[in-house]
């Protein structure tokens, strides 16, 4: 709760020393001094600042978050058309990157030093260090532009007809209707967009699963496992995997707050109608209202998804239970 | 072939920064069915190592040469699922550390029915009533809310009783208790090798007894064999051995054991030196460094098992009577 109220404050605050007006970023090329004193009083900009927070937490408090400037919305009917958009990206990288992190993970730590193990450390190292914007581009300029083989943004074809909205999420509102054409046409322009946070984030699970793998590998624990005469299957997923589980669960928290990041990047990259792309928008045009409340909103699955990984450690690890 | 676990020759080489190495030289051994054998050495002798060795679970790049059978059968030539299938169903092994040989996130329940459904293919409830006797068996009490417990929820004493459990539920005909009470409180260590003697008698199983400490073995061991540097120096009737001990390196043992009668608060006599790492071991008698009674022969050849009936020890000097015939022969 008190997280909250700092982040609003401290966002508030920012939104504040922005230098600009932002009458003048949303009313066109040429404002009369009238209309600019309209757009103040409309919004409220002329109050002392105490008094806009009071007022601006006030309404926070009931769920509304004020209207955008550049929508003409309110910025909750905004966040919650675009909400399930970025979130079916988040999901769709998460999902990937966390079965193929782990595994990779894994098998470079079972075969560490040998050539399996050398080859994922260059590509986690690759997948790391290679900016996003710049594989953004970088697929987008191979896979649409010269081989044609993927569409170039949006969630959807314009031919295609769109699912019934069920969950938000076109995959699998798609599936519920029984559609495979527009199935495989919403998760074909899920490929790239989501390819590119995958990227980055199966190097980042690799990475630490690795390690914590390597930590437990020898562990007298494991040793005992192999001596009840286990299947190596058995040790690995019940023995090792389990007790690098800690590990795995902190590195996909950060790999959560990476996803959303770079969600702000590539859904911009590839028109990606989410809040990250919202978010960038509002961010050119001033738009204060809608600026607040993507932060909040952000800050807010922040602290949830921080809540999850503490409830799960303690699922994970009975010792942890006690304490 | 009429023992147990037989060893013939076995050596086992280890990679190290500084290449393989050999650390663990030729040994025998001879274990019969329901027997406990006693073997003892310092740290770092190779101990665990001939044991994981007869598992096949020596670290990674370590190789082993040499024969092992088990009931007749050869088991270092056996392919993986052979060895795996052996594994924990005949031939069982308990840990050093109770506090680190048992999964923390995993209930004892499961760490004590797992194997037992896969070796022997129970179900669920057939292992847990067999897991809740064999606590009981190993004196645990509440045997059933033992089973939905986790580790630390038990002390050191405790922790090993569970694993001595674990490696019972399939009622192997060998169980390898590498020093099994080292890491225990010196209270808690009686009750668990009076266990040990007690599940033998009981499950008719043979037990390898492995211990830095001789006096451990003097109550409960029939033979014994005692490890230097890699090698079996000294090996016979277990209190042939503790009464006659006829290599130096045993006598020195056996010297810096408390001596009944003397009371507390008499000095242990230690035998001086350092011991000598089995990854580099000085030339000839590995011992001679640290030996009373060497002789400038101790320096050039390694001395083999020299026999005096039952008994056997590698020493030039105390075995000189022996010596001339074995050379012959
Ligand atoms: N993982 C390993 N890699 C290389 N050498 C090892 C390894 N573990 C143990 N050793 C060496 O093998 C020798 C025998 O070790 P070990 O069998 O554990 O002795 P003990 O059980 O008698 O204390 C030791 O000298 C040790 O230095
Ligand atoms: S062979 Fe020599 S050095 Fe080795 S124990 Fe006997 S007397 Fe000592
Ligand atoms: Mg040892």
């Amino acid at each position: 709760m008190l997280l909250l109220i700092g982040i609003t404050l401290i966002s508030f605050l920012l939104t504040q020393a922005v230098p600009g007006d932002p009458a003048l970023a949303n009313l066109g090329q040429h404002p009369t001094p009238e209309s600019i004193r309209a757009f103040h009083e409309k919004y409220g900009l002329d109050d002392p600042l105490p008094v806009q927070y009071v007022n601006y937490l006030g309404n926070l408090v009931q769920g509304d978050l004020g209207v955008s400037q550049q929508t003409h919305q309110p910025v909750t009917d905004d966040l919650s058309k675009l909400v399930p958009a970025t979130a079916e990206l988040a999901v769709f990288a998460i999902v990937f990157s966390t079965i193929f992190g782990v595994g990779f993970g894994v098998l470079a730590a079972l075969k560490r030093d040998r050539a399996v193990d050398h080859g994922l450390r260059v590509f986690t190292l690759a997948g790391i260090s290679v900016p996003m914007f710049w594989l953004g581009l970088l697929g987008l300029y191979l896979f649409f532009f010269k081989w044609g083989l993927l569409p170039g943004g949006g969630r959807l074809d314009p031919t295609t007809t769109p699912p019934t909205d069920v969950t938000g999420f076109n995959t699998v509102d798609a599936l519920l209707d029984g559609n495979l054409n527009t199935f495989w046409d919403a998760f074909k322009h899920l490929i790239l967009p989501g390819g590119v946070l995958v990227l980055y984030s199966v190097s980042l699970i690799s990475r630490y699963t690795r390690s914590a793998v390597l930590e437990v590998l020898h562990a007298d624990y494991v040793r005992a496992a192999r001596a009840k005469g286990l299947s190596e299957f058995t040790v690995v997923t019940r023995y090792i995997l389990r007790a690098a589980l800690p590990s795995i669960v902190t590195v996909m928290g950060l790999v959560f707050a990476n996803v959303l990041a770079g969600a702000v990047l590539v859904e911009n990259i590839f028109n990606w109608p989410g809040i990250g792309q919202y978010a960038y928008k509002s961010a050119v045009s001033l738009d204060l209202p809608a600026i607040m409340g993507v932060s909040i909103f952000i800050a807010l699955v922040y602290v949830i998804v921080n809540l999850i990984v503490d409830l799960l450690y303690a699922v994970i690890d009975p010792r942890v239970r006690l304490s | 072939m009429s023992a147990l676990l037989e060893l013939q020759g076995l050596s086992i080489r280890l990679p190290t920064p500084a290449g393989s190495r050999a650390v663990v030289h030729e040994v025998d051994l001879a274990v019969e069915a329901g027997q406990i054998y006693g073997i003892a050495g310092e740290s770092g002798s190779g101990k665990t190592m001939t044991m994981l060795s007869l598992l096949g679970l020596l670290p990674r790049g370590g190789t082993v040469h040499g024969r092992a059978s088990f009931a007749g059968r050869d088991i270092l030539s056996a392919d993986k699922k052979a060895r795996q299938a052996l594994r924990g169903r005949d031939l069982s092994m308990v840990f050093q550390d109770p506090m680190t040989s048992l999964h923390p996130m995993l209930t004892v329940g499961k760490q004590l029915t797992e194997h037992a459904r896969k070796h022997l293919g129970l179900s669920k409830g057939e292992a847990a009533a067999r897991a809740a006797q064999m606590l009981e068996d190993v004196r645990i009490p509440d045997g059933e809310a033992a089973l939905r417990a986790y580790p630390h929820e038990f002390s050191g004493g405790m922790r090993q009783r569970i694993a001595i459990a674990i490696a019972l539920m399939c009622e192997p005909q060998i169980l390898i208790a590498d020093e099994p009470t080292t890491a225990l409180d010196v209270t808690v260590q009686a009750g668990i090798l009076a266990l040990l003697d007690r599940l033998r008698r009981e499950k008719g199983m043979a037990v390898v007894l492995i211990t830095h400490d001789l006096g451990v073995m003097s109550s409960i061991a029939e033979r014994i064999s005692v490890m230097y540097a890699g090698r079996v120096i000294e090996s016979g009737d277990a209190r042939d051995v503790l009464k006659q001990p006829s290599h130096p390196y045993t006598r020195g043992l056996l010297g810096s054991l408390p001596q009944p009668g003397l009371g507390a608060g008499t000095e242990l006599r230690s035998i001086p030196g350092v011991p000598a790492s089995p990854l580099d071991p000085p030339r000839g008698c590995a011992f001679h460094p640290r030996c009373a009674l060497a002789v400038d022969a101790c320096k050039e050849g390694v001395p083999p098992l020299l026999r005096r009936g039952d008994h056997a020890a590698a020493c030039i000097v105390t075995m000189r009577d022996v010596a001339s015939e074995e050379v012959v022969a």
